[in-house]
């Protein structure tokens, strides 16, 4: 279970426009059908507050405290206390809509299921020693809604599993596969390539996020138009349009640099326009491999 | 779209730019789940979403759980989070207001016109008021032709008016006499010279307002019957209107200089024919207008030309509000008016649609059997382009990439493409 702000903590913490500001949405939360008193209940949100913004400003802290999904984080907080009316309403908004979810994700029924019912059992939680009940929903925050969460506990569950069975894989399935023939690749930083992977690279960290972020799902995730149109909350054909002009920017800057660093006109176009895939030496393992460690997750 | 992609930078497993894109660091801690949620729900402030996007850049792990949790949402979902933002670039939201904005000016300079003639009028001892119809005349030589007893021609003016008081003018007294003949009804010389110089621009700023108010007066049933299409959600056509004798065909035929406009002010109502723009010029405009149905079906679906022959379907509804398109899971296509209903727009269509991509008022839909539909008006309107035959193997037209309304590349599943530089008239 996360630490919430205890009594103290949020006297201290919290000040009366903020405290005023939880109350105020207390009405809405619908709280008191699970048992969940008002007091519990600004102790929940100051803990947020707390996560979320503890630095901020005390009107940021107010405009998270309106931007929170209250109902959906007082069922959740109801659940993982034990409530067993909140349990029965969860089951009944949210038992389908994980299924299906879990399908989607898994696009395999038995996996799906497994993952779902294997998320149940993180949600119901289970005892520590001392006797007190370590349940998943604890974890929700309510920044999105409890559905959302729900999708991307799920997903991130399908990755963690999909990478924990891909280490499974038998000898015979790896030489089917021609891993055991893999030839030891050779430094990718020699070769007609290496001042336009410079240019390339100065020419990235100058982009926005946005920008480098479509690069990235498209060229290196591979993910569809609509997919990524889908995360951004655009049509696909909006992310065409981006990713052309993106790609526009990106070669004109490239050229630039490259003239810069004293390329003619003609080496540049045969550099861009007559890279020969062969002339490269890349070890694509090495390039597509994330080359920091991936840090704990936040939560 | 994607081929063209595909062969500028998707380079086998060796390009730089995805090299130095993997070699990216993660910039921050990962963020939870519940940010991510609140990510993808678009529900974050936005110097946090800034935050979380930069973070997303470079971490391949929280792209992926993006995905997938994107993924994950229903259909309903998706669909209503798409219509929380714009389709179009914000540029050309200006352009609804625009048009209309044009249209209260036409309204508005119609209505000074009208009170001025009243004025003047007065000014110079005023008649009585009756109800004044006004045709433009034929040219001289086929005034001969009209015949008395013909139903007054479709370009017309009905509006309140007095008597005209101004005899000195013969063409127009002579036309007024016709017409005062016909029906008792006298032409005014200011409100004919008026409307004659109204440029096509505002013929179609009324058009768009009458779009607007539910009012559209365009008869779908030439076309209709002559490509044996029809959408189903189509309104029904207006009563088909007297078909004009030779002598009226003929005269109408011989007076293609004259303004062919049928512009009716009675009680609020504005109608324009699209034939007035057809006849107007060789704009993109006039062309739109042609594609549509006209009345008498003397407007046609534009030929076929360079070996890609067009048919065209006929179907419109009063489409005013911005268009949203989609391929529903059945692979129809269909489009929405932002208010949430989903409308097929090639309903006769047995092939499944598989992708649509929109430049501007531009759609273009393609499907199974290399079906290729294009529309220059935000769907209203649509024809069924043919591809030339190329390469056996081809069943369907997967991407659609255009650089501009002219300009654009089609590809098949198979990989063959076909690329237009004159709006889809001829292929290579």
């Amino acid at each position: 279970m996360l630490p919430e702000a205890s009594p103290d903590v949020e006297v201290r913490t919290a000040g009366e426009p903020l405290r005023a500001a939880i109350a105020r949405r207390y009405g809405e939360s619908g709280g008191e059908r699970y048992g969940i008193t008002p007091e519990r209940f600004q102790q929940v949100l100051v803990a947020v507050v707390e996560r979320y913004a503890g630095e901020a400003s005390e009107g940021e802290q107010i405009d998270l405290v309106g931007t929170l999904q209250v109902v959906d984080l007082t069922l959740a907080r109801a659940c993982a206390d034990g409530n067993e009316a909140a349990w029965g309403a969860f089951l009944k908004r949210f038992r389908e809509p994980l299924y299906a979810a879990a399908y989607r994700i898994a696009r395999d029924e038995a996996t799906a299921r497994e993952l779902a019912d294997e998320l149940y059992a993180d949600l119901y939680g289970i005892s520590n020693r001392e006797g007190h009940r370590q349940c998943k929903l604890d974890h929700y925050m309510g920044r999105g809604s409890l559905e959302g969460w729900l999708r991307t506990v799920l997903s991130r569950q399908y990755v963690d599993r999909y990478r924990s069975r891909s280490r499974e894989v038998s000898l015979d399935q790896q030489l089917e596969d021609g891993v055991g023939f893999v030839a030891r690749p050779v430094s990718d930083e020699k070769g007609p390539d290496a001042s336009i992977g410079t240019a390339i690279a100065q020419t990235l960290a100058e982009m926005g996020a946005e920008e480098r972020f479509l690069l990235a799902s498209w060229y290196l995730d591979q993910r569809t138009l609509a997919d990524i149109g889908r995360q951004l909350h655009v049509h696909g054909s909006t992310i065409s349009r981006r990713l052309d002009r993106i790609l526009e920017t990106l070669r004109k800057h490239v050229r630039k640099r490259l003239q810069a660093g004293g390329l003619s006109s003609r080496a540049c176009d045969e550099l861009m326009l007559e890279l020969d895939v062969r002339d490269l030496n890349v070890n694509v393992a090495a390039s597509l491999k994330q080359e920091t460690p991936i840090e704990a997750f936040n939560k | 779209m994607k081929g063209k992609r595909s062969e500028d930078v998707n380079q086998p497993q060796s390009n730089p730019l995805r090299r130095k894109l993997a070699r990216a660091n993660p910039t921050a801690p990962h963020p939870d789940d519940d940010v991510l949620t609140a990510f993808a729900e678009n529900a974050l402030v936005e110097r946090e979403r800034g935050r979380v996007m930069e973070h997303l850049s470079t971490c391949a792990e929280c792209r992926e759980i993006l995905s997938l949790a994107t993924a994950a949402m229903p259909d309903v979902v998706v669909q209503q989070r798409l219509h929380t933002l714009p389709v179009r670039p914000p540029l050309r939201t200006w352009l609804p207001w625009l048009a209309a904005a044009a249209g209260v000016v036409a309204v508005s300079s119609a209505v000074v016109i009208h009170q001025k003639e009243l004025e003047a009028r007065r000014q110079s001892g005023g008649g009585p008021v009756m109800m004044a119809k006004v045709t433009p005349p034929p040219p001289p030589q086929l005034q001969q032709l009209q015949p008395t007893s013909v139903p007054a021609p479709q370009a017309s003016i009905q509006q309140q008016a007095t008597a005209p008081a101004a005899k000195s003018q013969p063409k127009e007294a002579a036309a007024a006499s016709v017409m005062q003949s016909q029906s008792n009804q006298v032409e005014t010389p200011t409100q004919q010279e008026a409307f004659k110089k109204a440029p096509s621009s505002e013929a179609k700023s009324l058009r768009s307002m009458e779009s607007q108010y539910g009012n559209l007066p365009l008869n779908t049933s030439g076309l209709e019957q002559q490509n044996g299409l029809s959408r189903a959600q189509a309104p029904p056509a207006p009563p088909p209107l007297p078909p004009p004798t030779t002598a009226m065909a003929q005269v109408q035929d011989a007076a293609a200089g004259a303004p062919a406009d049928t512009v009716e002010l009675a009680s609020g109502a504005t109608q324009v024919s699209p034939q007035s723009a057809a006849d107007s010029g060789s704009s993109a405009s006039a062309a739109r207008m042609k594609a549509a149905p006209a009345f008498h079906g003397a407007a046609a679906a534009p030929a076929p030309a360079g070996g890609a022959a067009s048919g065209s379907i006929a179907g419109f509804s009063a489409a005013v509000a911005r268009a949203h398109w989609r391929i529903s899971d059945t692979g129809q296509a269909q489009r929405s008016l932002g208010n949430g209903a989903w409308q097929p727009v090639l309903p006769d269509e047995k092939s499944q649609m598989r992708v649509v991509s929109v430049f501007g008022s531009d759609v273009w839909i393609g499907g199974d059997n290399l079906h290729l539909y294009r529309s220059q008006d935000d769907g209203i309107t649509w024809h069924l382009v043919q591809l030339p035959k190329k390469a056996a193997g081809a069943r369907a037209v997967t991407h659609i990439h255009f650089q501009g309304e002219q300009a654009g590349t089609v590809e098949a599943d198979n990989g063959t493409r076909w690329t237009t530089v004159d709006g889809g008239q001829t292929w290579k």
